[in-house]
């Protein structure tokens, strides 16, 4: 176990607007909802917002969109005087968990003291769940677009078939993901969706990508929440009970490449949530196994992804997700609880840190669903092109 | 039938690809150096780094690796549902995100073998492929 990090830093606030549908957020700017989400986790940490002094941004600093709030324009917004780092993980939503990771590598090696790692989003009319259909042709979707193929949720759909088909994975399991995550996102006041699902409401929902249906896919929201990160002694000082960043791995295989944007996966990897590498470097790193994983706060933008990576991080075998998930091992009192604020699903998108947010509640011991005891929470990045990420978060 | 839009090629490699497509011909890279084609279009060979290649035609044929089906029209190019998007494995390896035409909701499975058919649009031709073996 070679990890300069374990232990060394601390996530010590943490801020977010409430959520909301897409377009609800008018008339509010991208720079107000960053500003608020950033103004609420300094309070939360106890210091000031003066004293951020780093940023450690992920999918290029937006969302994919030209409407984001950059590092300049928050310091402008919000008076904060000095920095001493600002840097994007690249590509998209996949480096949402692994953005702690950076603002870990920026505290270690002393180039900022308080970092904030962000995403704020607002959809508008830019709606991310049919970025490839809406819009005229670009060189990236050149091969997938006169098909009439039109999100990346409908390229993941292609993938959950191909599961289906390979291990006999059934549609029930797809129906367990939604509803436990609808049941979790029922009594948190801060969901978006709080209507409980039925099997039978499943089973007879509008196909949008055939075997894909309306609840396999994650809500459409506008929101920002904003993460503080310190070193672990800083930590010790503040307001909260620190939550320890044990390990963080960002990157990808060159199988996995641009996945949904390009399917040339081998077989293996195409069937997988490309994140095999990930939790094999992870799992090194912190010298732990899934065993020791307390809760699981798995990235969802479309709910066969969730099976899949339960079997990249090995809480069941390759192949096996749509059993073990049909047996309720992701409920809350399951072998392994995931998602216990609803995620994507039915909680609310704001590209993966939600999911951050739930970890950090779960191991202050403050969470609305609270997992008795938790000490350990994984927290991944979406299944999208590399990288893709996974770090681990403790007491 | 839908209207599919033109694609913007990125670079003289996909350019060449959909040149060929026009002429009614599916070719793929083949490097000089070690024999092995790739999609999509690029600069280098992945396995050997040369930047030799050749523009060599497909067999055409292959098998469906996976197929879905919309069934409600999120696009307004494509207004008639249902249609499929399927992943189609050339017999040469690379595989294909195309539609596969002449059959209806419920006809295809994964493995069903499929063939190239050319569908010219307006100011470009669309690689589809159906179902059925080599000609
Ligand atoms: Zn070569």
């Amino acid at each position: 176990m070679s990890n300069p990090l374990y232990r060394k830093v601390a996530i010590v606030g943490v801020g977010a607007t409430p959520y909301y549908r897409r377009g609800e957020s008018q008339p509010q700017t991208i720079t107000e909802l960053a500003g608020k989400a950033i103004l609420a986790a300094a309070q939360d940490a106890g210091i000031s917002v003066k004293d951020i002094d780093g940023f450690a941004h992920y999918s290029g600093g937006g969302s994919g969109h030209n409407n984001f709030a950059d590092t300049n324009l928050i310091m402008e917004a919000l008076g904060i005087p000095e920095i001493g780092f600002t840097a994007t993980l690249t590509m998209g939503g996949g480096g949402s968990a692994a953005s702690i990771g950076l603002a870990g590598a920026a505290i270690l090696a002393g180039d900022a003291k308080y970092v904030v790692s962000l995403m704020a989003l607002q959809q508008g009319n830019n709606r991310l769940g049919v970025v490839l259909g809406a819009k005229p042709p670009t060189p990236e979707s050149s091969f997938v677009q006169p098909a009439g193929m039109v999100g990346p949720g409908h390229a993941m759909a292609i993938m959950a078939r191909r599961h289906m088909h390979k291990y006999g994975t059934r549609r029930e399991a797809f129906a367990e993901i939604a509803i436990t995550h609808r049941n979790h996102a029922m009594v948190r006041p801060t969901s978006l969706q709080k209507k409980p699902l039925t099997l039978e409401a499943y089973m007879s929902a509008r196909m949008i990508a055939e075997p894909l249906c309306l609840y396999d896919y994650c809500l459409e929201t506008d929101g920002a929440v904003a993460v503080i990160s310190t070193s672990a002694e800083r930590a010790r000082d503040l307001r909260q009970k620190p939550v320890y960043l044990l390990g963080s791995v960002h990157g990808g295989r060159r199988e996995w490449g641009r996945s949904f944007s390009w399917m040339n996966m081998p077989d293996d990897i195409f069937t997988s949530a490309g994140n095999l590498s990930i939790a094999r470097l992870l799992y090194e790193k912190t010298g732990l196994t899934p065993q020791n994983i307390d809760v699981a706060l798995l990235y969802d933008h479309f709910s066969p992804l969730v099976m899949m990576q339960l079997e990249d991080y090995g809480f069941c075998p390759v192949g096996e997700g749509g059993p073990f998930v049909e047996s309720g091992a992701i409920r809350m009192n399951g072998s392994i609880p995931v998602n216990p604020h609803g995620g994507n699903l039915s909680e609310g998108y704001v590209i993966g840190m939600t999911h951050v947010r739930e970890a950090v509640e779960q191991l202050r011991g403050t969470a609305v669903n609270q997992v008795k005891g938790a000490g350990l929470a994984l927290v991944t990045g979406g299944p999208a092109p590399i990288p893709v990420s996974g770090i681990i978060l403790g007491s | 039938m839908p209207e599919r839009t033109r694609p913007k090629p990125k670079n003289r490699f996909e350019q060449a690809y959909w040149d060929a497509l026009a002429r009614h011909q599916l070719s793929l890279q083949r490097c000089k150096g070690c024999g092995f084609v790739r999609h999509p279009p690029g600069e280098f060979c992945p396995e050997c780094w040369s930047g030799e290649f050749e523009w060599q035609p497909m067999s055409g044929v292959g098998s469906i690796v996976s197929i879905i089906w919309y069934m409600k029209s999120l696009d307004a190019r494509f207004p008639e549902v249902p249609y499929n998007v399927a992943l189609v494995r050339l017999a040469e390896g690379p595989a294909l995100i195309s539609n596969v035409v002449g059959s209806a909701f419920g006809e295809l499975k994964i493995g069903d073998p499929v063939r190239a058919c050319y569908s010219d649009e307006m100011d470009f031709t669309a690689l589809l492929f159906e179902r059925g073996s080599a000609r």
